[in-house]
């Protein structure tokens, strides 16, 4: 069989479960202790989401987080509610503009910096509907206050606002200071989020935007957002060479690494805050390491080394190895020392390895029946075992942070390439994106939220995209094209 | 605003024209000419009004060549009116139209890697000394016709023993980037190995693998496909 082209199982996410619990708003009790519980809980009934026949799959899910009784600590809202097999609702948030207080004249742009982010990112959370500011007419902005007796609750709702973010901040000698205010509209009453004002360079505005919309989102899941992280990725430059570039998860905030030119690919994360590349030359395809302007190669293949995968649990690097002929996958320690070769199948490609979260296990690609599939083996090379049977083409595994899936690329019957995610434990295949272009290269946020990805939907040169991991709200990154093999921070 | 600078135009010109209606036609073309030159920069940052200029130029000289002296000398005027109108203007947006034209310059640098795409592909001289291996897609078995290809790479080998080869080994854009460096390390292989089975020693051959990263032609038709599927000897 073929991959099929069948609708998205609109199931809840764990992301937005904690909706689901009972209604009334109760204060966090022991905050540190009450989200990991959440998450811990959101977690389980993700997987029972994930287990839950198409059939109502959305009820199911309903009732499944229910019984976990979890996200009691949480504003419930109660007005969330998800129909089976209907799309999951998002909150309804406005972000009106941001006050300036005091008289300086100076950075009068930084308000709006700040609301554009916050707007930016809660749209891209899939979470939050942000409701545009051109409808917010019916309130007078100036009238209101940061007190709650000030707010225009009536007002607010009739926009169609079920959460309000009031911000403010003060400038002097670029030296900013940063308020949050958060309001319940249906309930009428302040919400407090764990996030003070920030006293930081105004320089900052951005990071500071970041932070309050990723804490928003754990007040709101147990689990906070990731906005502001990094995102590597190779660039196309003149005469196919390729640069390695980093930018925010909002596309900002470029950084190009400098290293010398070559067709520098596949950029990974390596141990603190080091860059692990694979650098393409006459001389044979080997990987390198970058760490604050130095370049240290770390295999010294003749043939054709590549695609470092790093694990931060046990500081080993996994990587494609070709020594003779075929390809293998090995691992190594961070600096390139202690080799070990963890498949041998002569005569067979194997490549791609990424490790589970536990580092206990890889997935990687081999071509052993015939035509690239999705395999899985532990760490000492023992146990290897095919896990994708549908499609003759599927490659670049990423497995996901909480370990239940993995993200990769097949080939469907068209030739066209897309994002699915394979269950481990079940075998569920489920697909992400479709009839928009080639989309490639899946890699998983560091809350397994959301995937990024390359795609040639705009034009044939691939741009980076960010979806929820379920294939929701897919949003493009940077206009840029020529970007390609994404990785996240994690 | 555009109006408004034609109709000045037109009034300094009679104006002009009023007590200086003699002066000879290519004089006044003259005139026009270098009053545009002088307001060379205005192209950019007053356009439309250097554009009207450009038009009243070329009609003063229409005129001429048809014999109308009265319409060349009064639309030659305008012209050079409008032309030190437009030198004006331009001074007075100076900012705005540096701001533009570094707006222009920059897109312009954007967009440049995309403009020659992949017409550079090559950075390494391929001469003629050695034929390009083509596969077929997905594959990295030699076709008949390859093979005949290969034997003749084989044979200039042999007959220059002095020359050691770099087998530079490629796919089509399509599939995934890992997996086109070894889908193209199959092809280098099998070349390697039919070169060396046909009395090469494997040691004058290196493979080098560069998946879809380096295609010979930048298109996505079939035969665009097919010429990028492909493994490159060079003399290294």
């Amino acid at each position: 069989m073929m991959y099929g082209t069948k609708p998205h199982i609109l199931l809840m996410i764990l992301a937005i479960s904690p909706f689901c619990a009972t209604p009334g708003f109760a204060a966090p009790v022991d905050p540190d202790k009450a989200a990991a519980q959440a998450a811990d809980a959101a977690l389980t009934a993700s997987n029972k989401i994930m287990d839950a026949p198409e059939d109502g799959a959305g009820a199911s899910a309903q009732i499944a987080i229910q019984n976990e009784g979890i996200a009691q600590n949480v504003d419930p809202l109660s007005l969330i509610t998800v129909t089976p097999g209907g799309p999951p609702v998002r909150i309804p948030i406005a972000v009106p503009e941001s006050m300036k207080i005091g008289e300086s004249s100076d950075e009068d742009s930084l308000g709006r910096t700040l609301c554009e982010v916050i707007r930016n990112d809660l749209s891209m959370s899939g979470l939050f509907e942000v409701i545009p500011v051109e409808t917010y007419g019916l309130v007078d902005n100036t009238k209101e206050g940061i007190a709650p007796s000030t707010i225009q609750f009536d007002s607010w709702y009739n926009v169609g606002a079920s959460v309000l973010v009031k911000t403010h901040y003060t400038i002097e000698n670029h030296k900013a200071s940063f308020g949050f205010s958060v309001y319940n509209i249906d309930a009428a009453k302040e919400v407090k989020i764990d996030f003070g004002d920030q006293n930081v360079s105004a320089a900052n505005v951005r990071a500071v935007a970041h932070q309050f919309v990723n804490k928003l989102i754990g007040f709101y899941t147990g689990i906070d957002g990731v906005f502001g992280t990094r995102i590597l990725f190779a660039a196309q430059e003149r005469n196919n060479h390729r640069k390695i570039k980093a930018f925010d998860t909002d596309g900002a905030n470029i950084a190009v690494y400098k290293i010398p030119e070559a067709i520098n690919v596949m950029p990974e994360w390596g141990p603190g805050g080091t860059m692990l590349f694979t650098q393409l030359t006459t001389k044979g395809d080997n990987i390198f390491q970058y760490q604050d302007g130095e370049l240290t190669q770390l295999t010294d293949f003749e043939g054709w080394a590549s695609g470092a995968d790093y694990c931060p649990r046990n500081g080993k690097i996994a990587f494609t190895g070709a020594r003779e002929q075929n390809s293998n996958i090995f691992v190594m320690n961070a600096d390139g020392t202690d080799l070990q070769q963890i498949t041998d199948l002569n005569d067979f490609i194997q490549t791609s390895p990424s490790w589970s979260p536990d580092c206990s296990r890889l997935a990687f690609v081999s071509n052993y029946s015939g035509k690239p599939q999705i395999y899985i083996i532990n760490a000492d090379g023992s146990g290897m075992r095919r896990l994708t049977y549908v499609g003759n083409y599927n490659t670049t595994p990423d497995w996901s942070p909480s370990g239940d899936l993995i993200a990769f690329t097949a080939r469907d019957e068209r030739n066209v390439f897309d994002i699915f995610t394979i269950n481990v434990n079940t075998g569920e295949v489920v697909r992400l994106t479709q009839d928009q272009g080639h989309n490639r290269e899946p890699s998983w946020s560091p809350d397994g939220r959301y995937i990024v990805f390359e795609s040639t939907r705009d034009g044939k040169q691939p741009r980076l995209y960010l979806m929820n991991q379920d294939g929701r709200w897919q949003t493009r990154l940077s206009a840029t094209p020529g970007l390609r093999t994404p990785t996240w921070h994690r | 605003m555009k109006k408004w600078i034609y109709t000045t135009g037109i009034c300094f010109a009679l104006a002009i024209a009023g007590c200086a209606s003699k002066e000879p036609v290519a004089d006044l073309i003259n005139n026009a000419q270098s009053a545009m030159n002088d307001a060379g920069n205005a192209k950019d940052c007053a356009s439309q009004t250097f554009a009207l200029a450009q038009q009243a130029l070329k009609e003063a000289q229409d005129a001429q060549t048809a014999g109308d002296d009265e319409t060349a000398r009064q639309k030659a005027r305008l012209a050079q009116s409008l032309a030190k109108q437009a030198k004006e203007e331009a001074e007075q947006n100076a900012e705005d139209c540096e701001r533009q034209r570094n707006a222009a310059n920059d897109l312009a640098e954007k967009l440049a890697p995309f403009q020659d795409d992949f017409a550079n592909a090559s950075d390494l001289a391929l001469d003629d000394t050695f034929k390009v291996i083509y596969f077929d897609f997905d594959e990295s078995f030699i076709s008949t016709t390859a093979m005949a290809d290969l034997q003749e790479n084989v044979n200039t080998l042999k007959t220059r023993p002095e020359l050691n080869v770099i087998l530079a080994a490629h796919t089509d854009e399509r599939g995934t980037t890992e997996y086109n460096l070894a889908l193209s390390q199959k092809r280098g292989d099998a070349v390697k190995e039919h070169a060396q089975s046909m009395g090469i020693d494997a040691a004058r051959m290196t493979v080098v693998p560069y998946g879809k990263e380096k295609p010979a032609s930048s298109g996505t038709r079939d035969q665009d496909y097919a010429l990028n599927r492909r493994v490159e000897f060079i003399p290294r």
